[in-house]
């Protein structure tokens, strides 16, 4: 287990450094210069090249990059160039809204989902079974941010039940949470049965029946226990997804969260606190990768354990 | 035209033939084929994509008006005889520009997975077949890329090649190499032990020789079957680079941007954002629907 | 008048998969005598494993289903017992212990929670007491250092000392009888045979009936007291263990037999029987075996022989009936 944490903790660093090295390449050598959109007056050359100096920008490729990884380490990105605001601060703000979202949506999805694969893998092959596979099967390739605007038609307009706007209190993400939610509701009821199904055809499984323990508890106590293993890895991840990809609900809701910050960021062509964004909901995603596969090891005893003395 | 009877009825004695045991070879894809036949969820799914991919093709013939054509007097209308789902912000057809949206989605979808496809079985193929540092280096490259989230990896590459539809094949071809790349590097490292490869390299055959004819014609299946359920994929991800703004931008017509002007005027004009959703999720059920049952079809092992 | 554990009569168990109807076990009946091993013998697919399985109601499969016949045990029929009947007869009257260990304990609970389960299931125990006893099961199977392996998980086990722990498990609550499934086919031939002794030896301490299911004669020899041979879903041969390793009857009996290689036969060749175990639905029209017999006649391959008593003996083979002499063919 030790060994297997160490292992991962290195080569998350280096998924880091590897990212940040793109990261960097991709948004520091950006076509159409930052400077000169910024400065809205038609600048001359002096000017632009002063500023440029200024900001650090003129300098070569690998001392910048040494800055950027400095502030990077530090969680300092510099400032913003539109709003003035220090970028960290605005990612730490950003980010508190996206995570609250991201909860939600992972609650209602986990509640939603995992006993309906449950359910469907026990009834397999019978009418209920089928359906859950289609319900989870339309959840999955209905884009999210529409079914994000039907809900605000159907529940915010129509029948004015919720806000379809803002971020002030805990109503406010009832909808986003919902359209966010679904999406990966039908994910993880899919993930659930197929793990269910390979966990219910298992010798041990019928052991513990020849035994005369009970059948439903056989499947909550023998079969869940050996399929939660994947299903968690699995959505662990899917919860990785809501964080870093909630952008699009954000959008429809109004919803001040980071993956707003990045599209409004990429507009603006701010580069700080785009580079700030960016790092950080790649670095976010890479821990909760990481967190994932360390509890897969933990979960599961062959790996937990080690083969110990025979 | 008679030429197509006859293949249709031979096909149908040839069926009946092995049914009743009288033929008992028949090729790999001839009976893959005949699986796929009888999965009718996935041949339903089969017609339903011919016939978007004809309307793509035939967007000119079926559509009533041009996409951009723009009509100010005609804003923002409900649906009506004439425009059987109404006008946008700038009396534009819905219907039309939903039909030339799918040229947009199928195009991208397709195209974007080919370009994944070529990336990812070269990679994979050369990790897989040589091993050592070379699959070291190539692995931890396919980590890298995976391990970035996909929207803010589309952005920032779409930031740094500009706006564009090239650019966005690009972007969304280097999202969505590594799984293509894993499959086929699993596969080939699989492969490159079994004797038929031993004798090809016995024979004199080089490198190239050996993956290209070799090695990849037996992935073939694998190959097909990813780029099928990749296009789903790809047709969410231009859908939702579009409607952030950073994917294919107005006039021209693409579902997801088409979602995103209607965003505006929801309390008006609702279908005007719901009948893009609903292309879009139509044509990615489809192609999953289908993948699914090819999937099944070319690897009856792997069903669940 | 014998003295049964278990009388199974006219068993029927089918199958309805889509390729069409299965009748995997096909008129079933036999014995077990208290505290006596029977062997059931037969080859893959012959029906012995789904024989089992019927006794403890474990078809699972969507298109399986015991379709007749009668079980008694303890004087009442398993088959007309409710579901839950069922279940607080398994573990606890009858056990039954399976061909692969490595995969029939679950991976993700210590050898202790799996056997004081069933204790706990079953008996009135506090946890402290099905601790206590599930260390002397481990004991009593002989695994070293029982307090330590206790608290391990099976993948810390070797395959020998996984098939004592579900001995240990089969054998907690004291069952009356206990089913083992070719217990031993996955296991070393050394490790076999400590099985083996370790069934033996808990048979005589506990009293337990054992119904003992195998394809290897070897293990017959080694434990059974009665033998019953398969083949294609009925019983072709009935015996004690002596008299079929002395003189078999069936002629597929006498097959299996010749199959074993003996030391002292000066043999070029091994023997074989011809041909293979016919699937469900090529089934000839009589007897089973008739394609493979070398001594099959027409009215073998016309009609199915019955079930007939010659002495202490059942066989099911027309060589021993009346209608032999007068079919020339």
């Amino acid at each position: 287990m030790f060994s297997y944490t160490l292992k991962r903790l290195a080569q998350t660093i280096f998924v880091l450094l590897g990212i940040s090295i793109i990261t960097f390449t991709l948004l520091q050598v950006v076509p159409g210069d930052p400077v000169a959109m910024m400065l809205e007056k038609r600048a001359d050359a002096e000017t632009i090249a002063k500023v440029k100096a200024q900001m650090g920008l003129d300098q070569p490729y690998m001392i910048q990059y040494l800055n950027f990884i400095k502030g990077a380490v530090h969680l300092d990105f510099g400032t913003s160039y539109f709003t003035k605001e220090v970028v960290s601060h605005a990612l730490f703000r950003c980010f508190k809204v996206t995570l609250k979202l991201a909860c939600w949506s992972f609650i209602l999805a986990a509640i939603i989902g995992i006993p309906s694969g449950i359910f469907a893998a026990v009834h397999r092959g019978k009418g209920s079974d089928t359906l859950v596979m289609v319900l989870s099967i339309v959840g999955v390739s209905a884009p999210s941010f529409w079914v994000a605007i039907i809900l605000q038609i159907f529940f915010g307009l129509k029948l004015n039940w919720f806000p379809i706007s803002g971020f002030d209190s805990s109503i406010n993400y009832v909808l986003p949470a919902i359209a966010l939610g679904t999406r990966y509701a039908g994910n993880m009821a899919r993930i659930t049965r197929t793990s269910m199904l390979e966990v219910l055809n298992r010798d041990y499984i019928r052991t513990a029946r020849a035994k005369g323990v009970k059948k439903n508890l056989v499947i909550v106590k023998h079969a869940l226990k050996n399929a939660m293993i994947p299903i968690v890895t699995l959505v662990g991840t899917d919860f990785g997804y809501m964080l870093t990809g909630s952008m699009l609900i954000e959008k429809v809701f109004s919803i001040p969260g980071i993956g707003k910050l990045a599209v409004d960021a990429m507009s603006n062509r701010d580069l700080p606190l785009l580079e700030g964004t960016v790092m950080y909901i790649a670095f976010v995603f890479v821990i909760i990768n990481l967190l994932v596969d360390l509890s897969y090891a933990l979960l599961d005893p062959r790996i937990r354990v080690g083969k110990g003395v025979s | 035209m008679s030429k197509i009877f006859e293949y249709f009825k031979r096909r149908k004695e040839f069926d009946q033939k092995l049914e009743n045991n009288e033929i008992e070879y028949s090729s790999f894809y001839a009976d893959s084929f005949r699986r796929l036949r009888k999965n009718k969820m996935a041949m339903f799914c089969l017609f339903i994509i011919l016939f978007l991919i004809i309307i793509a093709i035939f967007a000119p013939l079926i559509a009533p008006y041009d996409p951009t054509a723009q009509d100010y007097a005609a804003v923002m209308q409900k649906p009506s005889k004439a425009h059987i789902l109404g006008t946008d912000e700038y009396g534009r057809d819905i219907l039309s520009r939903i039909i030339y949206g799918s040229r947009i989605s199928l195009s991208i979808g397709i195209g974007a997975q080919i370009i994944a496809s070529i990336v990812g079985v070269a990679l994979g193929s050369i990790a897989g077949y040589y091993g050592g540092k070379v699959d070291m280096v190539i692995s931890r490259i396919m980590e890298i890329f995976q391990s970035f989230p996909d929207l803010i990896f589309a952005m920032a590459i779409m930031t740094f090649l500009g706006k564009g539809i090239i650019n966005l094949f690009i972007a969304l071809g280097l999202l969505t190499w590594v799984r293509t790349a894993r499959m086929i590097r699993g596969q080939v490292m699989q492969l490159r032990e079994t004797e038929y490869v031993e004798a090809s390299r016995v024979s004199g055959a080089n490198t190239f020789w050996i993956i290209t004819k070799d090695l990849i014609p037996n992935c073939l299946s694998t190959i097909i079957v990813m780029i099928t359920l990749g296009i789903p994929n790809a047709i969410m991800y231009e859908a939702s680079l579009s409607f952030l703004g950073i994917g294919i931008q107005p006039p021209t017509p693409s579902w997801g941007n088409m979602i995103s002007s209607a965003q505006t005027f929801i309390t008006y004009l609702p279908l005007y954002s719901i009948m893009p959703g609903l292309a879009i999720m139509i044509t990615v059920i489809a192609f999953n629907i289908f993948g699914d049952g090819l999937r099944d079809a070319l690897d009856p092992k792997l069903k669940t | 008048m014998a003295d049964n554990i278990i009388e199974v009569k006219d068993l029927k168990t089918y199958f309805h998969t889509d390729a069409g109807l299965v009748k995997a076990v096909n008129g079933v009946s036999f014995n077990v005598e208290r505290g006596k091993t029977l062997g059931i013998v037969g080859e893959s697919g012959c029906g012995k494993s789904i024989t089992s399985l019927s006794i403890m109601r474990l078809i699972e499969s969507a298109t399986g289903r015991i379709e007749g016949g009668t079980i008694t045990f303890e004087g009442e029929d398993l088959l007309q017992k409710s579901e839950e009947e069922m279940r607080q007869i398994r573990g606890k009257k009858i056990a039954m212990i399976f061909q692969e260990p490595m995969t029939s304990l679950n991976p993700v609970f210590t050898i202790g929670q799996q056997i004081t389960e069933a204790l706990l299931i079953h008996e009135k125990m506090t946890k402290e007491q099905a601790k206590e006893r599930a260390i002397e099961m481990l004991k009593m199977v002989r695994i070293p250092m029982p307090e330590k392996r206790y608290d391990e998980y099976p993948h810390q086990l070797s395959g020998g000392m996984r098939q004592r722990v579900m001995i240990a498990m089969a054998l907690s609550c004291k069952p009356a009888l206990l089913i083992c499934d070719e217990p031993t086919t996955a296991l070393d031939v050394t490790i076999q045979a400590q099985i083996l002794e370790l069934i033996n030896d808990l048979k005589e301490k506990t009293g337990t009936s054992v119904m003992m299911i195998t394809h290897d004669l070897g293990v017959i020899a080694e434990v059974a007291d009665d033998v019953m041979v398969m083949y294609a879903g009925k019983v072709v041969e009935k015996a004690s263990c002596d008299e079929i390793f002395e003189q078999p009857l069936h002629p597929y009996t006498n097959g299996l037999l010749d199959c074993i290689p003996k030391l002292d036969d000066d043999r070029e060749e091994l023997s074989t029987i011809e041909g293979m175990v016919p699937s469900f639905d090529s089934m000839p029209e009589g007897c089973a075996f008739s394609p493979r017999c070398p001594f099959a006649k027409d009215i073998c391959r016309n009609k199915m022989p019955e079930l007939t008593q010659h002495g202490t003996r059942f066989v099911r083979c027309f060589k021993y009936t009346d209608e032999w002499k007068e079919d020339q063919a």
